[in-house]
């Protein structure tokens, strides 16, 4: 018993929560506008968002990738449906286009990655910035300052409640359990590890390791512009900056709750984590009333970090198997 | 004992000629042609000149990245640095007042240095470039950003400015420069000791290792090669423009990630050419440039360059990839 | 043993381009025998092993398999109709446990179509029993050891009923003991009815383990005999077509006095690798170091050469303690290395012959650092012509080699430096006899101008006929040194595996 117990401490996932209750502590204590600002209320909305995509970035990290384009793709399908609902066209269909655009843009990055074999990296980047592009090229003219949406079906989804929590919340947690189970209980789950674990050898035992990729970088993508659409909902308008920058927070967040870029490595409630973590850094830089320019400082350090963190663990591990 | 040659991926060949080395000349004379046959105002000289000028502004940048991908290492920063580069360089001369002479000097020590910071987090860990110059590349945005919007949107001092504007022949001396460097460094990468060491670290950098060739050593001194080259092209980018705004040189990375790919190099390390490389960021001034003549708005830009690199890597993909897969 | 045959192969003949790979091959592998093939590099084999395999199709002939032509060329269809290959790289999932590495499409499930974690570790340690292994199936793949891991890999292949499993070297790397444990569950495959095909260059191995042998020769089929009805000595010239010195035989003249002193370790140490190494390295002589698997013997090399530190101890090179012994410090000093793995570390595949051979000499073939292209060729066409390398051009590049001459193209890139001492690892490890033949005789030239040798090996014949002196290594440090006559089989192994 005493092996599991300190196999669970030293496990990336308790250090995490150590940290998220320690700043949690410090900033109820330390600062009386911390509880004022930080309610309930304000941490749903930040927290949800960033949590589903960050569920489905943690699934292409397992099997070894990323997506660097789930910023514009959120922005996009948002900005897309916001359009169509203003321009009166049937809820449901509009939020059908924005989820087209998700799996758009996800068949597209997982083709090229998985049957043509191009660096997951430069891709997405590519589809980032064709993203980022097609969003200014929508929202151009008047569409600048953005598009509100008055149609209150639309607006209900995102600004709605249930038992006093908003909608996006309980998706969140119902997405991020279905996440979790998924991978730790069933056999397309699992799949996931082994690719991540050992591409070649995951094909050779007769995963299909390119649909699977494929799949999962449309679920990811999915999963974003749900989340571009449910937050343009809350806001009741499109902005042209929504989801900038937002990728590499994403993949911070799931680094810090266990994956590995490597691949083969983290769980699905880690990225929840890694999310609130950061959620809870921000609102040390918020009390602290640091400007945005710091806050792209420290974050560009702290990804720095752990990337050299992760880079050093990996290298360690090559040293001790005696390699050169 | 007989040698059984492997199948070489011979995907351009056609006859006895390897038509894929020639194959950025070709795109880029058809591409010229089809503008100039199209729109009359492209073959003027006002527009011509200025896509030269475009092209010596931004090619220290590509040499650069040229040199690194022949390693196999990328600089995602270069761009974030070019623009603090800029900033740096006004603010310098604006605050403390310090002569032009002392500012560059300074700005080119302080991009150097963030070469090599990338370089040592490269060489030390061994951690992939690629994450560590993005990593870098956010931390110098926010920097720049700050010294931007510190700055509050000021012109720069005359003498600053006119840096840029320094002409011989009635030429500006930036193109001599350019023509210049492509020629002696392409002919360097091909004959000098030091440079084709580049190439074998490239292609197995253990291999290199072994044989004498000081690794690290080499890519430190690329890296910081880097940030100094991106820090000129910085500051003459800010003397042209006068000022600097926000967002500058955001995307400048993977243009020229794209131009050294479609001269050539690849993301898996050992190829590349200068006079390659600076072709490719031609064809892709070109293609922008006919973007611009056929009316197209400038939102598309992005959308372009993405499809652009997209296809380059596409193509490098399906003729460098050994068995790696993903 | 049945006598019918699981895998006909009529008249497979395989060309790339000019090249005869294979010439109207044909034979049978019989249903639960364990079938070896055995030949030189060129012979056919690897071509012969991808056929089969899957990976590559014939351009005349016929597979059959259980009755059955297969038409299709893929290692997944191969798979999946029974027939596998356990490569020498492993393929194995690190960071997956071993019960899901043997067990890797998830069979096991509960009546919700959930993952049955409790019948997955169950099934897994049942396995393991069967062939009576002490591993952990909660164990992280990746903190096994080697041979734990092909192992695994070899249960895997069970596990997804495989009838026919090839094994490509599967004793490379491992050491005595681990060899044995393999070599015992390769039989028990056989009992189980699992069809072996075999492929190594150990012949000693090769005839305890198999049934019947294939001997291939330059793409053509030689003959299959029963591994009772033939000896060594047959075999080598079956496979090589001429009587070839067997390499038992001590070479190397000894009894010179040992000249000045070229590398001293003083009780050199590297926690976790090796500590208290001792040792001298004199001028024109031939030092061999053995050791088993985890004796230390994989890292020792590196430290020599300053691939890798050491934290204890001090390293004289002709004298001199180093301030910065790295790579190019010990190049300056006159010595060079030759690793083990050419693929991974030691050529450059991509480049020419002409750039490899350059690499370690780039300043001394250019005037004022401008590389002179004209020297580069010439000097590269002198090895070629010196070492007997097969190659149409300088231009060439090494990966379209074989096996042999990519190693002899190794071995001229590092004698081109003209050293005073090379370091050998695994220097014949994998290619075939004539080839090795040849290398042997290059290494004994060696100290006839002026240049030592240190020479890791883990083939005992080797040592025995090449080397003045060898030291053996156990548990990280040296345990004894031997010279003349003490160098043989037994007095090796028993410093080795203590006794």
């Amino acid at each position: 018993m005493t092996k599991v117990a300190r196999g669970l401490f030293r496990s990336n996932e308790f250090i995490v929560i150590a940290l998220i209750v320690a700043i949690f502590l410090i900033l109820s204590f330390g600062s009386s506008t911390f509880l004022n600002l930080t309610t309930f209320e304000s941490l749903q909305t930040s927290i949800a968002p960033n949590a589903i995509i960050a569920a489905g970035m943690m699934l292409l990290l397992i099997s070894g990738v990323f997506d660097l384009s789930v910023g514009s793709v959120m922005g996009l399908a948002g900005a897309i449906t916001a359009i169509l609902v203003a321009a009166q066209l049937p809820v449901y269909l509009s939020i059908l286009a924005g989820l087209g655009i998700g799996v758009v843009f996800g068949l597209f990055n997982g083709v090229l990655v998985a049957y043509v074999g191009v660096n997951p990296l430069i891709t997405t980047l590519g589809t980032m910035y064709i993203g980022r592009g097609l969003i200014n090229a929508f929202m151009r003219g008047e569409r600048r300052y953005g598009v509100p949406v008055k149609v209150p079906d639309f607006l209900v989804i995102g600004q709605g409640k249930i038992l006093g929590v908003y909608h996006i919340f309980w998706i969140m947690l119902i997405i991020v359990t279905l996440a979790q189970l998924i991978t730790l209980r069933t056999d397309a789950g699992r799949k996931l590890y082994y690719i991540g674990s050992n591409y070649q050898a995951a094909r050779l035992v007769g995963i299909k390791v390119k649909r699977i990729r494929v799949l999962t970088f449309i679920l990811c993508s999915v999963l974003a512009a749900f989340t571009g659409i449910l937050v343009t909902s809350y806001f009741g308008t499109s902005s042209i900056y929504l989801g900038t920058n937002l990728e590499l927070q994403i993949i911070i967040s799931c680094l810090i709750g266990g994956a590995s870029i490597a691949g083969g490595k983290g769980l699905v409630v880690g990225s929840l984590l890694g999310v609130i973590f950061m959620i809870m850094v921000v609102s040390i830089f918020n009390i602290l009333e640091i400007g945005i320019y710091w806050q792209n400082i420290i974050v560009g350090i702290i990804l720095l970090f752990i990337v050299s963190l992760d880079a050093y663990l990996v290298g360690k591990r090559k040293k001790a198997l005696g390699e050169i | 004992m007989q040698t059984i040659p492997t199948r070489t991926r011979n995907h351009l060949r056609l006859g006895e000629v390897n038509w894929g080395a020639y194959s950025i000349y070709i795109v880029n004379i058809l591409a010229i042609a089809l503008l100039a046959l199209t729109r009359k105002n492209f073959l003027r000289y006002a527009n011509l000149y200025s896509l030269v000028f475009g092209l010596s502004m931004e090619f220290l940048l590509v040499l650069a990245t040229t040199f690194l991908l022949i390693m196999g290492e990328v600089d995602l920063s270069i761009g974030s640095v070019f623009a603090f580069a800029g900033v740096f360089t006004g603010y310098l001369m604006y605050i403390p007042e310090l002569p032009i002479w002392v500012s560059i000097p300074i700005t080119l020590c302080a991009t150097g240095l963030i070469g090599l910071i990338n370089g040592v987090l490269v060489v030390r860990l061994k951690a992939n470039s690629l994450m560590i110059t993005i990593g870098t590349m956010i931390l110098f945005r926010g920097i720049a950003d700050g010294l931007i919007n510190y700055l509050g949107g000021i012109t720069y001092a005359d003498e600053y400015r006119a840096i840029v504007g320094f002409k011989l022949l009635g030429v500006n001396f930036t193109i001599f420069l350019m023509l210049a460097a492509v020629l002696v460094l392409e002919y360097l990468l091909l004959n000098h000791a030091a440079f084709r060491r580049l190439f074998y670290i490239g292609s197995n950098t253990l291999s290199a290792r072994l044989y004498g060739v000081s690794v690290g050593r080499i890519k430190l001194s690329v890296f910081v090669a880097s940030g100094v080259l991106a820090g000129m092209a910085g500051i003459l980018a800010a003397s042209r423009s006068g000022q600097t705004v926000w967002n500058t040189g955001q995307g400048l990375e993977f243009k020229m990630i794209t131009a050294a790919i479609l001269g050539g190099a690849s993301l898996f390390g050992g190829k590349g050419s200068i006079v390659k490389s600076i072709l490719g960021l031609l064809l892709i001034a070109v293609i922008l440039n006919g973007l611009v003549m056929f009316n197209i708005d400038p939102v598309w830009t992005n959308v372009v360059v993405g499809v652009v690199l997209i296809i380059a890597i596409f193509v490098d993909t399906r003729i460098n990839r050994e068995k790696v897969e993903y | 043993m049945a006598e019918n045959p699981i895998l006909l192969l009529e008249g497979i003949s395989k060309s790339y381009g000019p090249v005869k790979a294979l010439k109207e091959v044909s034979f049978a592998i019989r249903q639960g025998e364990i079938h070896a093939i055995l030949g030189e590099n060129g012979a056919g084999k690897s071509t012969l092993v991808k056929i089969i395999k899957g990976e590559t199709r014939p351009d005349t002939g016929k597979l059959v398999f259980e009755g059955n032509e297969i038409k299709v060329a893929d290692p997944l269809f191969a798979n999946s109709i029974g027939i596998t290959m356990v490569h020498q790289e492993l393929t194995v999932f690190d960071e997956l446990t071993v019960a899901e590495n043997i067990f890797p499409n998830n069979i096991f499930r509960t009546k919700l179509g959930l993952i049955d974690r409790r019948r997955l570790r169950q099934q897994s340690e049942e396995q393991l029993a069967l062939f009576k292994l002490q591993i952990n199936p909660a164990e992280k793949v990746a903190n096994l050891p080697l041979a734990e891991q092909r192992i695994v890999e070899i249960l895997r292949a069970i596990a997804l009923k495989r009838k026919l499993i090839i094994l490509d070297e599967p004793t490379a790397g491992l050491n005595e003991s681990e060899t044995r444990i393999l070599i015992s569950l390769v039989q028990k495959l056989r009992e189980e009815g699992i069809t072996i095909i075999y492929i190594s260059h150990r012949i000693a191995e090769v005839l305890e383990i198999s049934d019947r042998i294939t001997i291939l020769r330059d793409g053509n089929y030689i003959s299959t005999l029963p591994a009772t009805e033939v000896s060594t000595a047959e075999l080598i010239r079956l496979m090589v077509g001429r009587e070839v010195d067997l390499l038992y035989t001590k070479k190397r003249q000894s009894g010179q006095t040992p000249g000045d002193c070229l590398l001293e370790l003083e009780q050199v140490g590297k926690k976790g690798f090796v500590h208290d190494i001792s040792l001298k390295l004199h001028r024109e002589e031939i030092l061999g170091v053995f050791g088993l698997q985890g004796s230390g013997v994989e890292k020792l090399p590196q430290i020599l050469y300053g691939l890798d530190t050491c934290d204890s101890g001090i390293v004289r090179v002709k004298g001199q303690v180093l301030r910065r012994r790295d790579t190019a410090a010990m190049l300056k000093k006159g010595f060079i290395y030759l690793n083990d793995n050419r693929k991974r570390a030691g050529l450059f595949l991509d480049m020419s012959t002409a750039e490899n051979m350059a690499c370690p000499r780039l300043d001394k073939l250019s005037r004022n650092s401008i590389l002179k292209k004209k020297e580069m060729f010439r000097y590269t066409d002198d090895f070629i012509r010196k070492f007997g390398i097969v190659i149409p051009s300088a231009r060439t590049k090494p990966k379209n080699l074989s096996g042999g001459n990519q190693q002899k193209l190794m071995f001229s890139v590092c004698l081109g430096t003209e050293p005073e001492c090379v370091i050998l690892n695994e220097p014949t490890r994998g290619i075939d006899i004539g080839a090795k033949a040849e290398i042997h005789r290059f290494i004994l030239e060696l100290p006839r101008s002026r240049t030592s040798v240190i020479l890791f090996s883990s083939e005992l014949p080797e040592l025995i006929s090449l080397c003045d002196r060898v030291i053996v290594l156990r548990n990280n440090a040296v345990v004894g040194e031997l010279r003349g006559d003490d160098i043989n089989e037994e007095q090796m192994m028993s410093l080795a595996a203590g006794g």
